[in-house]
């Protein structure tokens, strides 16, 4: 072996080697030749002959072996390389941008690691499927004037008790003022300082946008693009109310003395007991949609009422005005809060599902030609890929897309 | 092949990762075990093989892998030992981590998953019966009770089997004489 770190380069020995030299010399089978070669090593360095010296003792050994026995029994090698690869798909943006070598063009870090879609998932951590990634990205959606579109980024608007509004962007440090309430504006976070002052402030995102907010009590608020949120400076009296449209997630501080209310459109109510939540109402989804991540939350409308439990979803049929009953089902909480995670996450997701995201968050109409194509997508792509990388990912399931300025067309493609 | 195994590593193929992985994760583990539990082992190892794919653009040579992967395990092993100060053997060990010159511990650990393999094909060559017992005892923990019932037997043929067992990979590792073998087995009831 060579002493990689070390000062000296030493003998090329392996590990194998030197591991039969050992048994050769303890079962009295070593000749003069392997003797010394075993001499030499013991040499090298005072911890190998420590180490020769405790081998004395074979419970060692066999403590190892006892090891590796019961490491392949429970499948160790098999989970925690499960563990790498969620960890990896999990990422955040890296410090570092390395780019990848013996390729044309400088590539993103995230394609390189990218989290592609598949028609069929047979595991749930699909970029194992290294065959898609062979595959050299073309930069065929382009608009006409040839720029790549740009997913969305941390942009919203922020509305004072007064009317007056602040655009709210993630470069730099700012506080703004509400009077003498001075709010703090930072990477991509608002947040509100407890404070005497109790006034309305409302946060709205475009398409395209998204931001975070931390109210006066402590609890964080994600907001997904095309979303708002009415919320008081401060919270007194007997509950802690808020508004919001769109697509909302929430981690609540706890407390029992002052229940946390989200009221969305149509007049529902989701009441928190517990902490973590994300609330869906776009209205141009089928239902409205509560998911509880963590905690409990009662769910409330005119005339029903459900409690839900971390893992279960409480659907309401946005379109039913007379809706009575509150469904609730057991949801697939990383597809339904990905966003936050900074993902799209789809579960067997249908291509309008998917477009209507993809409008949301690359701020496009979209419009089919022909027949909706009927695939179906699971898998993860992170969102911060452009609009080139993401519609290169999807089409590989069979689905022709095309930019039209801000219009994304979509069609089925051809039979292989 | 193995070079050729780091050269697709950097360019972001996943099957090369996978194999780096399934040619290095036992050190890693069987390392990172010395020095802390079984779930921060875990931990330390998976975290090292994210790192290594975070940074894979930049290896062009196995040892430089190995290398990688033994010193980000050990620098987080090292950060545990320092903040828990566990005492006696870990503090030996610590000592030794401490010196930089020779970093022989990833080695060494190489070396003893090695000698384990070679041991376990002595296992192998064991009559069935004697092989069974052993296997039962190691790999599933049983107990010579509940040996001897499942593979119906009395206690005392296991027992019996047991040592003869381990006395023949004794003989395999050493030249004992049986008296001070018997001193020196763990397993025994």
């Amino acid at each position: 072996m060579y002493v990689y770190l070390g000062k000296n380069v030493h003998m090329a020995y392996s590990e194998q080697y030197i591991a039969q030299l050992i048994l050769k010399h303890f079962r009295e089978e070593i000749n003069p030749f392997e003797m010394e070669q075993l001499e030499r090593w013991l040499s090298e360095t005072p911890q190998n002959r420590l180490f020769f010296e405790g081998l004395d003792n074979e419970e060692d050994i066999l403590q190892l072996i006892e090891m590796e026995e019961r490491d392949k029994k429970n499948e160790v090698g098999r989970q925690l390389l499960l563990e790498i690869q969620k960890r990896i798909s999990l990422q955040d943006i890296p410090e570092e941008i390395t780019p990848v070598r013996n390729m044309g063009k400088k590539r993103s870090w995230w394609y390189a690691a990218a989290a592609v879609v598949v028609l069929v998932a047979a595991s749930a951590f699909f970029w194992w499927q290294s065959d898609l990634l062979q595959k050299p990205a073309e930069n065929s959606f382009v608009t006409e004037k040839g720029a790549d579109i740009l997913p969305g980024s941390d942009r919203a608007i922020l509305t004072l008790s007064n009317g007056q509004q602040v655009e709210l962007r993630n470069n730099g440090s700012q506080v703004i003022n509400d009077g003498e309430l001075a709010i703090s504006n930072d990477g991509g976070e608002l947040v509100y300082a407890p404070s005497d002052k109790v006034v309305y402030n409302t946060m709205t995102t475009p398409k395209g946008g998204q931001y975070k907010i931390t109210l006066a009590d402590g609890s964080q608020v994600w907001l997904n693009a095309a979303s708002s949120i009415t919320f008081p400076t401060q919270f007194i009296g007997a509950v802690r109310e808020v508004s919001v449209t769109g697509e909302v997630y929430f981690e609540v501080e706890r407390n029992k003395k002052m229940p946390f209310i989200v009221k969305t459109p149509g007049n529902t109510r989701v009441e928190v007991l517990g902490t973590h939540f994300n609330v869906n109402t776009y209205s141009d989804e089928d239902y409205q949609t509560t998911t509880l991540v963590e905690g409990l939350v009662k769910v409330r409308n005119q005339s029903a009422e459900v409690e839900l439990k971390a893992g279960q979803q409480a659907s309401i049929d946005e379109n039913d005005a007379s809706a009575r009953d509150i469904k609730v089902s057991e949801a697939n909480v990383e597809e339904v809060i990905g966003w936050k995670n900074n993902l799209f996450v789809f579960n067997n997701a249908d291509v309008p599902t998917v477009m209507r995201q993809i409008s949301r968050w690359y701020d496009l109409d979209i419009s089919y030609k022909g027949p909706v194509p009927a695939k179906l997508y699971r898998g993860k792509i992170p969102r911060d890929f452009t609009l080139s990388q993401v519609l290169n990912a999807l089409k590989l399931a069979g689905v022709n897309f095309e930019v039209n300025g801000k219009t994304l067309i979509v069609s089925q493609g051809n039979r292989k | 092949m193995d070079e050729n195994l780091v050269a697709m590593l950097a360019t972001g193929d996943q099957d090369a990762f996978t194999a780096l992985y399934q040619r290095f994760y036992r050190q890693v583990l069987h390392f990172a075990r010395r020095y802390t539990d079984e779930t921060e082992a875990q931990d330390i190892t998976a975290d090292a093989f994210v790192q290594l794919w975070r940074k894979r653009a930049e290896f062009t040579h196995i040892k430089a892998v190995s290398s990688f992967l033994f010193v980000t395990a050990r620098n987080r092993c090292y950060d545990l030992i320092r903040h828990k100060q566990v005492k006696s053997r870990h503090e030996r060990e610590l000592l030794a981590m401490m010196d930089d010159h020779y970093h022989n511990d990833f080695f060494l650990v190489q070396v003893r998953l090695e000698m384990a393999k070679l041991l376990r094909e002595e296992i192998e060559k064991l009559p069935e019966k004697m092989r069974e017992v052993l296997l039962l005892s190691f790999r599933d923990g049983l107990k010579p009770a509940q040996i001897a019932e499942k593979l119906n037997i009395s206690v005392k043929t296991v027992s019996n089997q047991k040592l003869s067992a381990i006395k023949i990979l004794k003989s395999a590792l050493h030249h004992y004489p049986l008296e001070s073998l018997l001193l020196l087995l763990p397993f025994v009831s």
